[in-house]
């Protein structure tokens, strides 16, 4: 099954990572890394067909509402990757400014539905 | 008492209705002898065909919300961290906001739309019957219902397009900023507004209850004595004939009774096929508020699930408005139709 | 599920810590610095790759 691998493959990066970390701590970095990247990857995978589904269903809801939501859910996922890279690299500040910036963008998205429902205020209460 | 005599003996000729009468008898999709021999199972198909029509605005609805909460809460629980979730919950209430507002404008279209339709109905209906029933000796009962019952309906419905309609959207535009902002101040403020308009309209349908009551009760025992004072006099005072013409007062009474009866029946049954539909629309978008309400609280968030609360008040306000002008017109002419014609 | 680039990625850093050491030992310092870094410099493309397949993948999955 798919979660036991995803168990080996962080094991096995967490060994090799500690091993290199006195001599090579930069390729300790780079190990822990790309098993990040792999699992992840793994996992995005399987969303796949969820999501599939979920837009042919978008038909049923009005607006970009659903679309909207799982933007601000692949932003929420790429700005929280970022900055526990940072964290790990000792790098505090590149991370809260990573997380920063992916909040920033997230509410950003939501920018035009804030228009429409105003818009829409505007016009209801002429 | 003289006009009662004159216009009894035009009465008889019962074969040739007024053409206004007849036309209000033929108006509305079930005729009236249909209607008077109803079983309870007939009963419950025609309000099966009213409730078919409109149904599927609420039902869509109550899918897309669902659909749309859950879809939120299963996204929270994936993002992980705090501020993800408030991230998500901000952008959720905003789609959700945006859904139910057009949706409450559109239900509040309706009701005022259908008060309109309501109100026209009368302008035309309430000359009819108060002839008729000024005719069959009600004079001061078919005052009361031109007069003070159709300016109150008159009223009552300028009074649901020009400001209620207005105060509705606007509240419902209030809870959706309200929710969106998230300052629980102004959420109290909200509830306490949408409490506040709950009881303006129990008063008003108390107040008006009591008028049109007191007024119809009074006209009817007016209209009452005036028919009995008039078979006395007849009885007494034209010898012979007396007792046959008042017989044939009595008689001519009661055929304009029955008149009335299908008259009231007609305009019921056109009121009805305007107002049911519109009033279940109301009841399905409270029960759909009500079940997002249940999904959004289930799913972690609390902002929908206020909006979901503050939109099933106003919901319940627009039923409460078309139930208290239905109420008002359903018991004014019950009334006029009941009251009156003792002798 | 690639799980042998993690597998290459730490192979090539243990081969670079070694020949650093020997580097080191030898008293050729320079040269072992520079080791280290072609070292890293491979590592970081195969790792870059992966990375940006990755987010073309988060790309075409979330509509970003």
């Amino acid at each position: 099954m798919l979660l036991f691998k995803l168990a080996v493959v962080a094991f096995v990066a967490a060994v090799l990572s500690l091993s290199l970390k006195k001599d090579q701590p930069a390729y300790a970095f780079v190990v822990s890394v790309c098993g990040a990247v792999v699992l992840i990857a793994a996992v995005v995978r399987q969303i796949l067909p969820v999501v599939d589904w979920l837009n042919t269903l978008n038909g049923y809801l009005p607006g970009d509402g659903m679309a909207c939501l799982l933007r601000v859910l692949g932003i929420a996922l790429v700005a929280q990757l970022a900055g526990d890279v940072c964290r790990e690299a000792s790098l505090n500040a590149c991370a809260t400014a990573a997380e920063l910036g992916g909040r920033i963008l997230a509410l950003l998205q939501a920018l035009p539905l804030l228009q429409a429902l105003l818009a829409s205020y505007a016009g209801y209460l002429q | 008492m003289i006009c009662l005599l004159a216009f009894a003996a035009p009465v008889y000729a019962e074969e040739s209705l007024p053409p206004s009468v007849q036309q209000v008898l033929d108006s509305g999709s079930v005729s009236v002898e249909e209607a008077a021999s109803w079983q309870f199972g007939d009963l419950l198909n025609w309000l099966g065909e009213l409730l078919g029509s409109g149904l599927e605005h609420p039902l869509h609805f109550f899918v897309q919300a669902a659909g749309y909460l859950l879809l939120a809460g299963v996204l929270g629980l994936l993002a992980g961290g705090e501020s993800w979730r408030k991230c998500l919950d901000a952008v959720a209430v905003l789609g959700f906001g945006t859904i139910s507002l057009s949706a409450m404008m559109q239900l509040t279209d309706s009701v005022v739309t259908t008060a309109q339709d309501c109100q026209n109905y009368l302008v035309a209906f309430v000359p009819v019957f108060s002839g008729v029933a000024a005719v069959g000796g009600q004079t001061a009962g078919s005052l009361v219902y031109s007069g003070m019952f159709f300016a109150l309906s008159g009223f009552l419905a300028g009074a649901i397009e020009m400001l209620l309609l207005p105060i509705m959207q606007i509240y419902f535009c209030f809870a959706a900023c309200a929710c969106i902002w998230g300052n629980p101040g102004i959420e109290e403020a909200a509830a306490l507004f949408a409490r506040g308009l709950h009881w303006l309209l129990k008063t008003c349908g108390v107040v008006f209850g009591l008028i049109l009551g007191i007024q119809n009760i009074l006209a009817g025992t007016t209209d009452s004595a005036a028919l009995k004072t008039g078979k006395s006099v007849l009885q007494g005072f034209v010898p012979l004939v007396g007792d046959a013409a008042a017989a044939a007062l009595t008689s001519a009474a009661a055929a304009i009774q029955l008149l009335k009866g299908s008259l009231a029946l007609a305009a019921l049954l056109a009121l009805a096929a305007v107002f049911v539909p519109v009033f279940l629309h109301c009841v399905l978008y409270v029960l759909a508020f009500a079940g997002a309400g249940v999904a959004a609280s289930a799913s972690g968030q609390k902002q929908c699930s206020q909006l979901c609360r503050l939109y099933f008040e106003g919901a319940k306000l627009c039923a409460s408005v078309l139930v208290l002008y239905f109420f008002m017109v359903f018991l004014s002419t019950a009334l006029l139709l009941v009251c009156g014609n003792g002798g | 599920m690639n799980i042998d680039l993690v597998f290459k990625i730490a192979a090539t850093g243990i081969i670079v810590a070694v020949l650093n050491q020997l580097l080191i030992r030898s008293g050729r310092e320079d040269q072992a610095m520079m080791t280290t870094l072609a070292g890293l410099i491979v590592v970081l493309s195969m790792l870059v790759r992966q990375i940006s397949d990755l987010f073309v993948l988060i790309k075409a999955l979330f509509e970003l």
